[in-house]
């Protein structure tokens, strides 16, 4: 059994070693594992589905890149020139995903552009001579090469694999003097314990670019000593930053966290990665700088606050990626939670579908949209008190009457008394719309036209509006009712309530049917269908009844619809160019939906998804078509 | 076109809903009162809200306070002008309405007072600007005249967002007379029940694309 286990642990080491070569090529793979967020843009996948010439095919991409690119003179619009046309001859290979990240390190954050090189010696014959400066100094490390601006703290290294753009920010002025110093790192004890490898500042060899000496400048009284001391020394941070990053010292690489291996299971054209704990830590240092300005009382309420905000963000991960597809764009998310975190949701979002709110939605041809979440109360306030528990653990110094006096609060706070009156759900719908009577103010005019100003009520096309939710006992909910009635808000009408909306003068009603508290202002479904709800050929479909069955919160925005429910307004009858503008808008941009999942596996997962009716081009393309036509109307030009 | 769109410019500038009121109330000598009102009532929270930003479109926005003294300065200016008198500028902040009022000896004397305000409004105060024929009472006839240049092609060139502002907006024209109504030429006004009164009810983009003219020649009985 011993020898199976060692064989198998030699098979997985020889697999990893096997593939790290490979690993290591992309530009992904020099991203450290403790980057407070890193945006890839994969230009290579992109490129498959829209090319530069679809998109210099649109008149106002091909105007800007005239007039503000490819206009550029000199060896930088030859350079820029070749960017766009063939890449390679520059030596990249943007074929490979392209990395942005930022890396704090204490007061210091280094901000980093990773892009894969094709050939070294094409690049090094090409964008380099553009980029060095007289004045730049040029370090050699082997096989890495930096080149250190002299007019700002930034570097453009590379070695023969990847070309990195870094330059450094100091938040030192932002910060409290307590914070650690920069070349320290900001993580916690294991995190540091797994990555500490012995920290060495290499004595590089430099090769000073000449620069034309200057008669006017005098060591001995140069009044900016002290500043350029501190350029100095964080060209040395920077250096030892660039040298750490691309020889892969001391730094685990991104791909070794598996929550970030699970998030970019699937290939995105764009993904963004979000470290939540590296970005509040940082946060949390101009916030702790700014606490001495706060009154006494605000800062020790903040300071109780605080770990219950740590509770929330340890070890919590965002990922966001976006595809976009023929007629579809496309972006997930998905959300890793730390343990205390990832129960509460778990249980919070354990809610089945209440299948009688289908009844009361009107899901034909008018609809417009609905919202719907899904919670368990119940669950939600007993999570929520163990999480306020354990925030009182972790906060010795509040005492131990504190956490006797929350106690005792949860007693109180019965969360199977208040989970039985709602049980968490909420549905709103938006489902065509209805004449309804609004007091307003019309003028009219006397026999020598002055004009007479009277309140008048006037019927206006007003979209339905339906808000249902699932009670549990009737009886407790009959007494924030009777609370409403005896205190004249809503009038007793039989079989449902009424209550008019105040400054608005509409009529809403309130039912209590089927297990569910209705609010609308459908007066044909509190009257005449409150037992049954619409037909069921007037329900919602099958898509948006399996969307509503498996998420924890839904939206559905039908765009096209709304917009041409706009466009026959009173107000836009009276504007030829609104009405035109907003029918060419709903004749390409079709609906939204936005899911988000109950919380399984590992992490919480969303969806949103924008079609457009049109499928047969890319969503890329079709949006920059219509950008062009209004900036083509706007710019004088005709729309087509 | 673009002078006429200029006469607009506050309203433009603040963006939203807004209606604008010519009034005259002749006599039968001649003098008479005339009211200009710029109504941005239904506007009310948005210009509200852009003047609490200061902004809107990037652009700059007076404060409140320079605003009232730019109405304070033009009530003095307008009051200097020959033939005006009791010249009131009343500026109603709650429900931003705003209205000039003036008595004229004779109708030709607002020709100037129109000029003033235009140029003032527009920021081009006798550059762009020329002293144009707006009215004229002679011989018992009143006339309107619009010899303002009128550009379709120019208008559908205008941003979208200011094409709907200019056709959501409303021009409405009163003119109100001491004697009965005998003739008016232009059909696009309505006559009032008591004979005395015409109204023209258009917006800024039916006058800046010349669809209506509100040119007019009034006699009477």
């Amino acid at each position: 059994m011993k020898t199976i286990c060692n064989l198998s642990s030699s098979l997985f080491l020889a697999f990893l070693l096997g593939f790290a070569p490979l690993a290591a090529q992309t530009p992904l793979s020099y991203v450290p594992a403790d980057a407070s967020f890193v945006l890839t843009a994969d230009f290579g996948q992109l490129g498959n589905k829209v090319t530069m010439k679809d998109l210099r095919n649109i008149d106002f991409v091909e105007h800007f890149l005239n007039e503000e690119l490819l206009s550029e003179p000199g060896k930088e619009g030859e350079m820029i020139r070749h960017l766009l046309n063939d890449p390679a001859t520059l030596g990249l290979d943007i074929s490979q995903p392209l990395c942005f990240f930022a890396s704090p390190q204490g007061h210091l954050v280094y901000f980093n552009v990773l892009v894969k090189l094709s050939s070294r010696e094409a690049f090094e014959k090409t964008v380099f001579q553009v980029l060095k400066r007289p004045g730049d100094t040029l370090v050699e490390n082997g096989a890495c090469q930096m080149l250190i601006k002299a007019d700002n703290e930034q570097s453009i290294a590379w070695n023969g694999n990847i070309l990195a753009w870094s330059f450094m920010v100091d938040f030192s002025p932002f910060m409290p003097a307590t914070t650690l110093d920069g070349d320290e790192e900001l993580i916690g004890p294991e995190e540091k314990k797994s990555i500490e490898r012995p920290t060495q500042i290499p004595e590089l060899p430099t090769e000073e670019i000449p620069q034309e000496p200057n008669e006017y400048e005098n060591p001995a009284y140069d009044p900016v000593a002290e500043q350029r001391a501190i350029k100095a020394q964080n060209q040395s941070r920077l250096v030892n930053w660039v040298d750490k990053l691309l020889n892969q010292k001391q730094l685990l690489p991104l791909s070794s966290v598996e929550n970030f291996r699970k998030a970019t299971a699937e290939p995105s054209d764009v993904h963004l990665w979000m470290n939540f704990r590296k970005f509040m830590q940082f946060y949390d240092s101009f916030y702790s700088n700014s606490m001495d300005l706060l009154d006494h009382d605000v800062q020790q309420f903040l300071q109780f606050l605080m770990p219950a905000t740590e509770l929330f963000y340890n070890d919590t991960y965002v990922s966001l990626s976006g595809n976009l597809k023929n007629g579809l764009m496309e972006l997930n998310s998905k959300v890793f939670y730390g343990e205390d975190i990832a129960s509460f949701y778990k249980k919070a979002l354990d809610a089945k579908f209440n299948k009688r709110m289908l009844r009361y939605v009107k899901g034909d041809e008018d609809l417009f949209g609905y919202f719907f979440i899904n919670m368990n109360i119940k669950n939600s306030i007993d999570e929520g008190k163990k999480l306020l528990y354990k925030v009182l653990d972790n906060t010795p110094e509040y005492g131990q009457v504190a956490k006797d006096a929350v106690k005792i609060l949860g007693i109180v706070i019965d969360e199977e008394a208040i989970g039985n009156v709602l049980k968490g759900d909420l549905m709103l719908a938006v489902s065509g719309l209805q004449a309804t009577p609004v007091t307003t103010k019309t003028y009219k005019y006397d026999e020598d036209f002055n004009m007479i100003a009277k309140d008048s009520t006037i019927m206006l096309d007003l979209p339905v509006v339906t808000l249902l939710m699932s009670y549990g006992s009737k009886n407790d909910l009959m007494k924030f009712i009777n609370l409403g009635v005896h205190s004249q808000v809503l009038q007793d009408e039989g079989r449902y309530w009424s209550f008019t909306l105040p400054n608005l003068e509409i009529k809403f009603f309130l039912a209590l049917e089927s297990g569910l508290l209705i609010m609308t202002n459908d007066q044909q479904l509190v009257q005449q269908r409150l037992a049954t709800g619409y037909a069921k050929s007037q329900r919602l479909g099958k898509k948006h009844r399996k969307a509503l069955c498996k998420s924890g919160s839904s939206m559905y925005f039908d765009i096209s619809h709304t917009l041409r429910a706009i466009a026959i307004t009173e107000e836009m009858r009276r504007s030829p160019s609104g009405q035109s503008a907003l029918e060419r808008l709903a004749s390409e941009i079709n609906s939204m939906e936005v899911y988000s999942d109950k919380y399984k596996g590992s992490s919480m997962d969303g969806q949103v998804h924008l079609h457009l009716f049109d499928e047969s081009e890319n969503f890329l393309i079709k949006v920059l078509q219509l950008i062009n036509e209004f900036y083509l109307e706007n710019a004088g030009g005709a729309r087509t | 076109m673009k002078k006429v769109l200029l006469l607009l410019l506050p309203g433009l500038l603040l963006s939203g809903c807004f209606q604008l009121i010519e009034e005259i109330n002749m006599k039968a000598d001649g003098s008479g009162e005339m009211v200009l009102t710029l109504d941005l009532s239904q506007s009310m929270q948005r210009v509200k809200g852009y003047l609490e930003a200061g902004y809107v479109e990037d652009k700059e926005l007076p404060s409140k306070s320079q605003l009232q003294s730019f109405f304070d300065e033009l009530e003095d200016e307008l009051a200097g002008l020959p033939g005006l008198s009791d010249v009131n500028i009343l500026s109603n902040w709650n429900s931003f309405v705003f209205k000039v009022r003036c008595r004229f000896k004779k109708v030709e004397d607002l020709d100037n007072a129109l000029f003033h305000l235009a140029g003032k409004a527009s920021g081009n105060h006798e550059k762009q600007w020329e002293v144009k024929p707006n009215y004229r009472y002679q011989n018992g006839i009143f006339r309107r005249l619009f010899e303002y240049q009128t550009d379709p092609a120019a208008f559908q060139h205008l941003p979208t967002s200011r094409k709907v502002l200019l056709e959501q907006a409303k021009y409405l024209v009163i003119y109100r007379f001491e004697k009965v109504i005998d003739h008016f030429s232009n059909q696009a006004f309505q006559l009032s029940p008591s004979r005395k009164a015409v109204m023209l009810q258009t917006t800024p983009a039916d006058i800046a694309t010349g669809r209506v003219n509100p040119a007019n020649e009034i006699s009477f009985q």
